[in-house]
């Protein structure tokens, strides 16, 4: 099987089919990486196509200085920010109300709630940290190169996990309320 | 190691980054510190959500669709019906240096014939009552003519400020 720097040498000369095996083996990751982060299906398609076309029509100036993965990766992001920077504010008047708390919800209407308040936390999450977090936890990237995608220093890389955590971690509820320490424990 | 110390590298320590000194040095410490240990799986339990929420499946035919817009970027640029005349297919097909150098030379051109045209002395307002300078020795070349002749008459009606001067 033939590498990415292989493949994109491939697409330089012209090679259409080279760029296509990028695509099929990539897909899934830079999907995952543009849905987690836009939470939006159709804007997530767009980001990820345009993501690829990017990476074709730069291939002539494309050098294998770094893993292919993180390249794409640095366009994905890019382009995911400066989307949520163009979309419209999540505003609380067009979010679903939450079910009564007097009421007894069954068990598919509990784990609709709770994925629903996931969303929220995820979404109210400052963009950068909200793609650490994505780069970290659903492309296993290290600290070094979430620092190349987003273009960063490392320091900055560990406190934007340390925050996002820290804040899905109380807007969750993961920390108990009888630890009196629970918040300043997580704080950086 | 004390516990504000600790605080600072679990993150680091969750994700794998820390040397095996420092490494060893915190684990030490969690096995004895029932509340760094409590900070660290709640590192964990946000980890666990946010792997445990999942993304729609990847849409049926993406590739597809990156590839049709593939194909359209590395085809050539079609040229449009009406270019099908030779010249205008030739006008397509130059790049925009040459077109712009060709339309630049054709400005050029029609310019300077411009300027030529209306510094010609003999070119005035008058033109339609004394002819230009051109016409006007054309009109001496004809008054060669024999009088009463289809030539005379006709300069005479057309150019008869030219004709007198020319009528013996």
């Amino acid at each position: 099987m033939s590498s990415d720097a292989e493949l994109m040498q491939a697409v330089q000369q012209g090679d259409l089919s080279a760029f296509e095996q990028i695509v099929l083996r990539h897909q899934a990751l830079v999907w995952s990486t543009a849905c987690r982060f836009l939470n939006d299906p159709a804007e997530a398609e767009d980001v990820s196509q345009e993501a690829f076309l990017r990476v074709l029509d730069a291939a002539p100036r494309y050098r294998p200085t770094a893993q292919f993965k993180t390249y794409l990766l640095e366009i994905v992001a890019r382009l995911c920010l400066d989307r949520l920077r163009k979309k419209r504010p999540l505003y609380t008047d067009n979010l679903p109300e939450r079910p009564d708390d007097g009421k007894t919800p069954d068990h598919a209407l509990i784990e609709q709630e709770r994925h629903q308040q996931v969303r929220w936390a995820m979404e109210e999450l400052p963009p950068q940290q909200r793609m650490a977090l994505s780069l970290r936890y659903d492309n296993d990237l290290n600290y070094e190169e979430i620092a190349d995608v987003l273009q960063i220093s490392l320091k900055a890389v560990e406190r934007s996990l340390a925050r996002g955590r820290a804040t899905l971690a109380v807007r969750l509820g993961e920390s108990r309320k009888d630890n009196p320490n629970a918040e300043g424990v997580l704080r950086p | 190691m004390k516990c504000s110390t600790v605080q600072t590298l679990l993150n680091c320590y969750h994700d794998a980054e820390l040397d095996s000194e420092k490494r060893a040095e915190v684990e030490h410490h969690l096995a004895a510190c029932p509340m760094c240990r409590e900070a660290l799986a709640q590192l964990e339990g946000v980890a666990g959500t946010w792997v445990a929420f999942k993304t729609p499946p990847m849409p049926e035919g993406f590739a597809e669709r990156v590839m049709r817009q593939a194909r359209k970027r590395a085809t050539p640029r079609s040229v449009p019906g009406w270019s099908e005349w030779p010249f205008l297919r030739w006008w397509w097909e130059q790049s925009f240096a040459m077109r712009a150098a060709a339309a630049a030379t054709v400005a050029a051109g029609l310019a300077v014939g411009s300027i030529l045209g209306f510094s010609n002395p003999s070119a005035n307002a008058s033109s339609h009552v004394n002819p230009p300078g051109a016409v006007g020795e054309s009109v001496a070349a004809l008054t060669g003519a024999p009088h009463g002749s289809l030539e005379q008459n006709y300069l005479a009606l057309a150019f008869p400020s030219e004709m007198s001067k020319h009528s013996p």
